[in-house]
């Protein structure tokens, strides 16, 4: 019986502690139960109704409680849950503000800016590739969804200002 | 003076009133109607049916354009803000005077646009399951008052006039309803069909295949006149309830502001395009009574359904903020 | 009822193989191929955008084109699915979970071959289901109201949870997220707007593919690029290209299965192909010897959803086409189509267009065909796309993705949404949590909401009409026996374990 016990799958209490809230498990939970919390808090305002004639306010508010509970319980029960790797912001940001930016350009400006904009900024934000290459894809990109988008499929997409 | 000369001088005159600046270049784009409608909804294809003869009249393209959402307010704001010259036009529907009374905070009409002409106008049908025992209104509306909430019907929208007439109907016979709420008309006429709910209360258009094949029963509509889609069908009015009577029609705004010259110019061709044979064809087919007339009776005709639909939704205290 | 299905399919074929037809038909599935493949844009947009150029043709030919691309569309959906874990469509969501692991394994070719072999198989079942069971299908299409629905979508839900990888306690925490979420927007039943902050764009809700753009699209790509460029690249297209004869004998059963799902589902309005799919995949998971297996790289893990997906794309012309009623989004704008052509759709186009009805569905046999002539070609195509350097592709995705949101429904603030969402597909892989319960629970739960206060209301609050509908009373009881099974065996074989330890022990 004793050789059934693996010591190697229970870490040290001290690391498992420490572990703790970087973990995948509690991190989870918290996400889950500050979501949960979010719609509560939200949905004040709704109605909730009886069973005949159900509120607005039902569905979100008991779905709120009902992931508040789920997230604490999360919580609870990650024992052994890994720890996060931690994130590294470089590709995150870059990404994103590429992508808000050409969100809020192509309308106002339009795709012959805003689709440079994205590829180029996400690939120095990235650190990706050469910047003559960057231009080279961009230009390429921006045309060929030109062509795509609003000439053969005849989305309204503005290209030049 | 010479038989030339005269008809020379006669063709100068007829083409003055072209020679004004404003309207020798109109239009010289293609014009786009701004839809709050997907693609193939009732709008959209009124507005694809007008555009394409309006696009042969004028030498321009006619382009719809598909904004839906907010309950109008993205093509509404989107038309608002568009240059007042013409090129872009909203394409709505009562809805938009309805609209006004319970998104307040949205752009105003009466303010932002100037009404152009009045497509059409289509009558809202009451009807019930065929298999059930309900020959007209009145045994709908005994039955109804000898058992209340019992009485199912459905409608396709809370701000639709589906369901703003079956308050009415209600307060106006007493009757106590159970009104079903549904995203639109085909999900509603999905469940009555199918044995689910009684009764809806809908735009003619999408429910009249269902009564022409025998599954529905119309028991009345809500135009002044009989509807020659329906001419068995008897109105609200001659069953005994006037006041259920009201015009649900679809027409076509400018932004404020935009110059009289193309207003009218375009109130005149769309008007044309309401006499052909064929867009009248297209239209009736979609139970669509054309209508026309000038753009003032588009203002008349909005400014008194608004009012109308205020006193109706504050009278049955219809509130979104429930 | 069966000569005269015959009869009208001979008919149908005559028109569905005249030239201009056929050239139509071709044009329509070679777009929705595309439109599949191009993320965020689907058949909906499409079939929107292109019904101006359909004025010009006769109405049978406009339609064969529009039919072409929404299942054209299927097709092409799955492909982004495999390759790049990018579902182009919401039924294609089944597909990411094992296509994109058999594409990781280096098994990108025979994914893609499984995917359209699949789909053929069930394009053609779906189509026969079609031309002999459309009657009997309606009715019981029409023989589903709320009280049905809810007990679907219950079954649909634990499903959800069934499928999922890893700890279904955090899936189920998931599907609950997915639900809450999916309540943005105006509520249908009352008018009210939920959780819209004042912003306009928000009154109409969150949309599905702006979700999955996010998460799948975005986030995806953020996490790759933590990694250096050369391991986020899918290694190597060694061996053959093409699916194996093991591969085919391991999944034609999960083809078979997967189309009767899809096809029964199919036709059920408002539920559409993903539905489908999602319960193909978790069957196929329960049949299997292996379940554990499913979401590592198993074959009918890509053959199953497929096949579903493309049934239900055929079947769900049903109600359409035999009743007038319009099943979905897509359907709606083909009704529109019709109508445009001066078709009114209703009862009677069977009888009084029957050149239209038979030369349709005809056309989908000539559709299906093509679109396997066409997707086996391009599997060695888009094999290549997986060689193609990260810091190339990933822009590239990301520029379509961002275009592709855009042309939903012209608007910018949806590609903000979806950075929101791609942030969140972030933290979802960095905290080890699988989407896909999210996503489903997202299309499903506002379905639950709006159909089960739609019962309630109709049974006066009666909550026993679940129970004495039969239809949804037999669908709970399915439910029922599922989470039984799933919650007892585990405990039932743990039990059985510890007896056996206490027996070895001593």
């Amino acid at each position: 019986m004793a050789d059934i016990i693996n010591h190697d799958v229970a870490p040290p209490r001290a690391r498992r502690l420490a572990a703790g809230l970087a973990s995948t498990g509690t991190l989870s939970g918290i996400y889950f139960g500050a979501l949960g919390l979010a719609f509560i808090v939200f949905g004040q305002d709704y109605r909730v109704g009886d069973l005949r004639s159900m509120g607005p306010g039902m569905f979100p508010i008991a779905g709120g409680w009902l992931l508040f509970f789920l997230g604490s319980l999360i919580v609870i029960t990650s024992r052994d849950s890994e720890r996060v790797e931690p994130v590294v912001w470089r590709p995150l940001i870059g990404v994103l503000s590429a992508v808000v930016a050409f969100a809020l350009l192509v309308e106002t400006i339009g795709l012959a800016i805003a689709g440079p904009v994205l590829i180029v900024g996400v690939l120095i934000a990235t650190g990706q590739g050469t910047m003559r290459s960057a231009v080279i894809l961009s230009v390429v990109l921006t045309t060929v969804s030109a062509i795509i988008f609003p000439t053969l499929l005849g989305v309204p997409l503005k290209v030049f200002p | 003076m010479t038989r030339l000369s005269k008809v020379l001088i006669l063709a100068a005159a007829m083409l003055a009133p072209l020679a004004g600046p404003v309207l020798a270049q109109f239009p010289e784009k293609p014009i786009t109607i701004v839809v709050s409608a997907q693609p193939g909804g009732s709008p959209d294809i009124l507005a694809r049916i007008i555009g394409q003869h309006l696009s042969a009249r004028v030498g321009q393209p006619v382009v719809v354009e598909n904004r839906s959402g907010g309950a109008g307010a993205i093509a509404n704001e989107h038309v608002a803000r568009s240059p007042a010259d013409g090129y872009t036009l909203l394409g709505t529907a009562d809805s938009l005077g309805i609209n006004r009374t319970f998104f307040p905070d949205q752009v105003d009409p009466f303010t932002s646009f100037t009404p152009v002409i009045q497509a059409m106008s289509s009558p809202q049908v009451l009807a019930v399951r065929s298999d059930l025992d309900i020959p007209d209104l009145q045994a709908f509306l005994d039955r109804a008052l000898a058992a209340p909430g019992a009485t199912t019907v459905a409608v396709p929208g809370v701000t639709t006039t589906g369901n703003l007439g079956s308050l009415m109907l209600e307060n106006q016979s007493g009757a106590d309803f159970t009104i079903a709420v549904y995203p639109s008309a085909s999900p509603a006429l999905n469940d009555v069909i199918g044995g689910h709910v009684e009764a809806i209360f809908v735009t003619l258009g999408p429910a009249l295949p269902h009564i022409q094949s025998g599954a529905l029963r119309a028991i009345a509509v809500t135009t002044p006149d009989r509807t020659p889609s329906l001419p068995d069908v008897p109105t609200f009015g001659e069953a005994g309830y006037d006041g259920m009577t009201f015009t649900s029609w679809q027409g076509y705004f400018a932004p404020a502001g935009t110059p009289k010259e193309i207003v009218d110019y375009l109130n005149a061709e769309i008007n044309a395009v309401l006499e052909t044979p064929e867009a009248r064809e297209q239209l009736l087919l979609n139970a669509f009574d054309p209508a026309g007339g000038s753009a003032e009776d588009l203002g008349v005709l909005f400014r008194e359904g608004t009012a109308f639909w205020e006193r109706i939704i504050k009278e049955n205290n219809v509130q979104l903020q429930n | 009822m069966w000569e005269t299905s015959l009869s009208g399919l001979a008919g149908g074929l005559l028109v569905a193989f005249e030239p201009l037809n056929i050239l139509t038909c071709f044009i329509g599935v070679i777009l929705g191929t595309l439109v599949g493949v191009l993320p965020g844009v689907g058949p909906v947009v499409t079939i929107s955008l292109l019904l101006p150029i359909t004025f010009g043709m006769a109405p049978v030919t406009a339609l064969i084109m529009l039919a072409g691309i929404y299942y054209g569309a299927q097709y092409g959906g799955s492909t982004t699915a495999i390759l790049l874990k990018l579902p182009g469509e919401t039924a294609a969501v089944m597909t990411t979970l094992d296509g994109n692991q058999m594409a990781k394994k280096g098994r990108a070719g025979a994914a893609l071959g499984i995917a359209a072999t699949s789909s053929f198989a069930a394009g053609i079942i779906g189509t026969l289901a079609v031309v002999l069971f459309s009657p009997a299908l309606v009715a019981v299409a029409l023989s589903f109201g709320p009280a049905e629905n809810v007990a679907l979508m219950v079954l649909g839900l634990v499903a959800a949870v069934m499928v999922a990888q890893g700890s279904p306690l955090k899936a189920l925490a998931m599907l609950v997220a997915g639900i809450v979420l999916g309540t943005v927007g105006t509520d249908i039943s009352t008018g009210v707007a939920r959780y819209h902050f004042g912003i306009t764009e928000l009154r109409d809700g969150i949309n599905f593919v702006v979700v999955a753009m996010g998460i799948y699209g975005f986030g995806e790509i953020i996490a790759n690029l933590e990694r250096p460029p050369e391991t986020s690249k899918v290694t190597g297209t060694i061996g053959s290209v093409y699916p194996t004869r093991d591969d085919f004998r391991q999944s034609w059963a999960a083809t078979l299965r997967g189309s009767f799902i899809g096809a029964s589902v199919g036709f059920l309005p408002g539920l559409g192909a993903s539905a489908g799919a999602f319960a193909a995949y978790t069957a196929e998971k329960k049949l299997s010897s292996y379940p554990e297996k499913f979401g590592t790289g198993v074959v009918e893990g890509v053959a199953a959803p497929e096949a579903a997906n493309n049934a239900a794309a055929q079947t769900n012309f049903i109600p359409l086409l035999t009743l007038g009623l319009p099943s979905g989004a897509v359907m709606a704008l083909m009704a529109g189509a019709m109508m445009i052509h001066g078709i009114v759709p209703g009862p009677a186009v069977m009888t009084q267009r029957p050149e239209l009805f038979w030369g349709l569905i005809a056309s989908m046999f000539v559709g299906n065909a093509l679109l396997l002539f066409l997707n086996l070609n391009l599997v060695r195509v888009w094999v290549r796309v997986l060689a193609i350097p990260y810091p190339i592709l990933f822009p590239t995705i990301l520029l379509l993705c961002a275009i592709g949101i855009y042309s939903l429904n012209n608007s910018a603030f949806d590609i903000l949404i979806a950075a929101v969402f791609g942030l969140v597909g972030y933290v979802f892989i960095k905290l080890k949590l699988e989407p896909a319960p999210l996503l489903m629970g997202f299309v499903l739960g506002p379905m639950l909401e709006e159909n089960l206060r739609r019962a309630m209301l109709l049974a006066q609050g009666d909550a026993s009409v679940f129970l004495r509908h039969p239809i949804s009373a037999g669908l709970l009881a399915v439910a029922a026996i599922i989470v039984a099974l799933s919650v007892g065996l585990p405990l039932l074989a743990k039990h059985r374990r510890r007896a056996a330890l206490s027996t070895l022990v001593d």
